[in-house]
C-alpha cells in the first residue's frame, strides 16, 4: 500500500451539463488501483456521494435538508476488469468524475458532500471517503463527461423491459457495458431492468439466477 | 412474459446450487486438524469466505463488528460455523500463520480452513471476503451471499441492518424455508 500519498483524491466542483448546472465530484486514482460503477460485479464497493445544505455532514446532521437539491448520480461508464478466478469488476481507473443535476437552481451557501469509495488493485482494497464543501454560486469547471450515458435526457426517462425469473441476483450487460448503465428491481420474481441510453448493437442482457446465468432475448 | 433459455456462457466459473448438494470438501485448519464436510451432516453448517487482510473482513472482525457477536451466538446452539481462506500463495491473506494470527488477534472460536489451491473457493462460486454459504442438516445449501446489507457497516441509501446470513441460519436451523436465498455479496475479491 502506498504511504504516504492517498490513492484515491475527491474534488467538489460546479460544472455545466448540456446546458444545466450539475455538481461534480472528481475522483483521481493512483495508477494501478481502480474504483467502483454503480453495480461493481463480483465484489468490491460502489462509489457513492451524499449531499446536504451547510457545512456539517450528513451522518453527523440528520435534520440537514436534502430535500430537492440535486438528481441522483450520473455514473461514467466503466471499465471491466477480469481477476483470478473470473471474478468480473465494473469501475474506472486514473479518473472519473460523477455528476448530480442541481435541482435547487436558487441555491446559495455551502454545500457538503461525504463520499465514500473502495480503492482496489489485484494484490488488495483499501477503502477510502472524503467530507467535501463548496460555497456556491461557485465558477463551473470543464469536466470530462466523455463516457455518461447518452443522451443525458435518457436518465430522466429510462427504457425498460420486464421478465420473470426467481431468485435473480445481478442482471448485467454481457458487451459494450461502457455504453449502457442498468439498473434492477426485483421483487416476487420479476425483475425490472431500466437502461438509460439505447442498448448498443449485440450487447446482450444476462440474469444471474440462483448461480445460473440465463441470456435475456433481445425485445423490440 | 419474456422466455429465457439457458446459456452456456464462457469464462463464468460454475456456482454451488441453491438447494442443491453442498460441494464437499476436504480442508485442513490453521491448527493442523481436518475438517471434512460429509461429516458434518445432521448439522447445519455455514461456510465465511475469510482473508485477514481485506478491509471488509476487518470491519466484520474488528470490535463491535457484524461477526463478533454472530458465529458463537450460533455455535452454541449447534450449528458449525467454518471459515474458509482460498488465498493462492503469495496472495494477501495467505497462509497458515497469517490466519492462525488472525483467529488469536479476534478470538475466533472456529476454524479458519486453508484453501490455497481455490477449488473449494471456485467449487462454491466464492467471489469476495466475506461471502456466506449456509448448509442444511441434509448437506443441501440453502443460502448463498452476503452477510448483510451494510457494505462496511453502512447501509447505502441508509436504513436499517438486515442480516441476510444469520435470518438464513435461522431459518434452517427453524426447519423453514429461508426467506432470501440468495443475494449479491460484497466486499475484496477472493485472491485466487
Amino acid at each position: 500500500m502506498s504511504g504516504i500519498a492517498p490513492l484515491v483524491t475527491a474534488v467538489l466542483v460546479t460544472t455545466t451539463v448540456e446546458s444545466t448546472p450539475h455538481l461534480a465530484v472528481v475522483y483521481t486514482i493512483e495508477p494501478g488501483w481502480h474504483i467502483y460503477w454503480e453495480n461493481p460485479g463480483d465484489s468490491g464497493m460502489p462509489t457513492v456521494a451524499e449531499f446536504s445544505r451547510g457545512e456539517l455532514p450528513p451522518s453527523s446532521a440528520p435534520q440537514a435538508d436534502s430535500r430537492g437539491l440535486v438528481g441522483p448520480a450520473k455514473y461514467p461508464g466503466p471499465d471491466k476488469f477480469v481477476g483470478a478466478g473470473d471474478i468480473v469488476n465494473y469501475g474506472w481507473e486514473n479518473q472519473a468524475t460523477l455528476l448530480f443535476a442541481l435541482t435547487d437552481h436558487a441555491f446559495s451557501g455551502t454545500i457538503h458532500t461525504e463520499t465514500r469509495w473502495l480503492a482496489c488493485r489485484e494484490d488488495g482494497c483499501v477503502p477510502g471517503s472524503a467530507s467535501l464543501s463548496l460555497v456556491l454560486p461557485s465558477a463551473p469547471v470543464v469536466v470530462d463527461t466523455s463516457r455518461l450515458p447518452s443522451p443525458l435526457a435518457g436518465v430522466e426517462t429510462p427504457t425498460s423491459l420486464t421478465f420473470q425469473l426467481p431468485d435473480v441476483t445481478e442482471v448485467f450487460l454481457d458487451t459494450a457495458l461502457s455504453a449502457v448503465a442498468s439498473k434492477t428491481i426485483i421483487s416476487g420474481g420479476t425483475v425490472r431492468v431500466e437502461l438509460r441510453a439505447a442498448r448498443p448493437p449485440g450487447a446482450k442482457l444476462v440474469a444471474k439466477s440462483g448461480g445460473k446465468y440465463y441470456q435475456v432475448p433481445e425485445v423490440p | 412474459m419474456i422466455a429465457l433459455f439457458t446459456l452456456a456462457l464462457t469464462g463464468l466459473a460454475a456456482a454451488a446450487d441453491v438447494g442443491a448438494p453442498a460441494p464437499d470438501f476436504t480442508l485442513t485448519a490453521t491448527d493442523g486438524s481436518s475438517v471434512h464436510l460429509a461429516d458434518l451432516k445432521g448439522k447445519v453448517v455455514v461456510l465465511e469466505w475469510f482473508n485477514p487482510d481485506c478491509p471488509f473482513v476487518k470491519n466484520v472482525h474488528d470490535a463491535g463488528g457484524a461477526l463478533t457477536t454472530l458465529p458463537a451466538a450460533w455455535t452454541s446452539k449447534g450449528v458449525v460455523w467454518l471459515g474458509i481462506n482460498s488465498s493462492a500463495a503469495g496472495k494477501q491473506g495467505n497462509g497458515q500463520e497469517r490466519n492462525a494470527k488472525a483467529r488469536t488477534d479476534w478470538n475466533l472460536g472456529y476454524p479458519i480452513l486453508l484453501d490455497e489451491s481455490g477449488a473449494v473457493g471456485k467449487a462454491y462460486g466464492a467471489k469476495t471476503t466475506p461471502h456466506m454459504f449456509v448448509i442444511d442438516p441434509v448437506g443441501n445449501l440453502q443460502y448463498a451471499g452476503a452477510l448483510d446489507n451494510a457494505p462496511l457497516g453502512k447501509v447505502d441509501g441508509g436504513g436499517a441492518v438486515v442480516s441476510h446470513a444469520d435470518l438464513a441460519v435461522g431459518a434452517v436451523v427453524g426447519g423453514k424455508a429461508v426467506p432470501t436465498a440468495s443475494t449479491a455479496s460484497y466486499g475484496c475479491s477472493v485472491k485466487y
